[in-house]
């Protein structure tokens, strides 16, 4: 076969472009990043109303749900800021990508925004603590040095993988750790306080059910008991629609604990996610192809749906 | 009755006024040893179970003895301990009140037909001292924890239960 000068001159051309191409644009990551902590407030806020409502039920118990919602506020305050120093890497890291140098200067740049990230978080690096949390810190320092040492950005950015997966792990531990159990204790007086109001109706009534079943016995053999258990079943159904008011007031609260708890669950899901995408990132600058966030963009838009049935509830 | 017990309780095995009273009160005596928030959520579950299964003829006491169980399961749930110090304080002297009434009742009823098992009973009301001696170790154990302030406040319900306890103790 013969190949012509010409042809042979444009496929050389594109062996070289292929190899030295411009890195991609990383711009979808930080906007799919910026979405992300914009629904991480609201996610707050929806959680924070409907605790408020919660304390409602219970009018005694209300100071005891403003204590709950200032220790949820200030729990999630740090959800909040961790979102924030994710959005605040993502850019940096968006902007040496787009700045398309390389070098010790962008290696630098590039751990100091995992630095920065990881203090977000609220993972003290100066002065790393004893238990898990030290473990972790001391994780990140060795991660943030490597990166540091990397020699180019492709480098940099696949070497603080490791360290953007441990946040994103961290953050849904402190999840499980702080909220959840705040949620449940909340869900639990909600109910305690519901059946209080309803107790006595609820102790007549068992009582009602058993002596209505030896009426129900004697009847058959004496008619004129038959009266007395007509005048049962007139009691028994009375109370069955208080009892009946207690139920639905368990079933909501139960349905709202649920969305609450499920809320907390897809935060934790769209932070791992999060990771995923930088992952992603990572493997976009290696092949020069573009970055692919939908993901993280599906994600977000599952959390905005639970935010709003949240809100409903 | 030990916070390890918990789990197992027969509440099937209750029939009597008298046996919820033991009952609730082996419960509220476990407060001290609650000394977890894990333990406090366990203790208070089984105040709420205790709760939504007790059963009695005389529902006006057995529906005081659920308010009081709920409100003490509610107040181990709280994250403000002076607050839930004092909550405990005030369910346990709503119990002590319930039982005082139903002592009364029952000193009638012995009298006519010796309807109770006294001996129970009185074993309950005996041992109510215990319920006073949780709230004064809790105030033990969180002296060594938090600040003085907080102290002073749980030290202060323990003594106005104390107090509230010598009132009720009295002849009527």
């Amino acid at each position: 076969m013969k190949v012509s000068f010409g042809a042979l001159t444009i496929l050389l051309f594109s062996a070289l472009v292929a190899g030295c191409g411009t890195l991609p644009d990383a711009r979808p990551f930080a906007d799919a990043t910026n979405t992300l902590s914009v629904a991480v407030k609201s996610s707050g806020q929806a959680l924070t109303d409907s605790l408020r409502d919660a304390g409602s039920v219970v009018p005694a118990d209300e100071a005891e749900y403003e204590k709950i919602i200032k220790d949820f506020e200030s729990a999630w305050s740090n959800r909040v800021k961790a979102a924030q120093g994710a959005v605040t890497y993502s850019d940096a890291i968006v902007d040496l990508v787009a700045a398309g140098k390389e070098g010790a200067e962008t290696v630098k740049k590039a751990g100091d925004s995992l630095q920065a990230l990881a203090g977000a978080v609220n993972i003290p690096l100066a002065a790393p603590a004893v238990g898990v949390i030290g473990d972790i810190a001391r994780f990140l320092l060795d991660r943030i040095a490597i990166v540091r040492a990397s020699r180019t950005l492709e480098e940099a950015v696949a070497q603080a993988q490791p360290a953007v997966d441990r946040i994103a792990e961290h953050l849904a531990a402190e999840s499980d750790r702080q909220l959840k159990p705040t949620l449940k204790r909340a869900y639990d007086n909600i109910i305690s306080g519901i059946k209080t109001k309803y107790d006595a109706d609820n102790n007549f009534a068992m009582r009602i059910a058993g002596k209505r079943e030896e009426a129900r016995r004697k009847a058959i053999d004496d008619p004129k008991m038959i009266q007395q258990l007509e005048e049962f079943d007139r009691v028994q159904a009375t109370v069955a629609i208080s009892l009946k008011e207690r139920d639905q007031k368990i079933d909501q609260a139960t349905a709202a604990y649920k969305a609450r708890v499920q809320l907390i669950n897809a935060l934790s899901t769209a932070t791992t996610t999060w990771a995923t995408a930088h992952r992603d990132l990572a493997s976009a600058i290696r092949e020069k192809r573009k970055v692919n966030a939908t993901e993280l963009q599906e994600t977000v838009v599952d959390l905005k749906e639970l935010i709003k049935k949240v809100r409903a509830l | 009755m030990k916070l390890e017990n918990l789990d197992s309780i027969e509440w099937d095995s209750l029939e009597t006024t008298a046996d919820w009273v033991k009952m609730l009160n082996d419960l509220l005596g476990l407060v001290e040893s609650a000394q977890t928030p894990a333990k406090r959520d366990q203790l208070a579950k089984a105040l709420d179970d205790f709760a939504d299964r007790s059963s009695s003829d005389d529902l006006n006491t057995i529906t005081k003895l659920d308010a009081s169980a709920r409100k003490a399961a509610r107040a181990l749930r709280k994250t403000d301990i002076a607050a839930s110090v004092n909550e405990l304080a005030a369910a346990s002297a709503e119990f002590q009140t319930a039982v005082k009434e139903f002592s009364a009742a029952t000193t009638n009823l012995k009298k006519e037909a010796a309807v109770l098992r006294a001996e129970k009973f009185t074993a309950a009301v005996t041992s109510l001292t215990d319920t006073i001696a949780s709230l004064k170790n809790l105030s033990q154990v969180i002296t060594d924890e938090d600040g003085d302030k907080v102290a002073a406040a749980i030290k202060d319900a323990a003594q106005s239960a104390q107090k509230l306890r010598s009132i009720l103790e009295k002849p009527v």
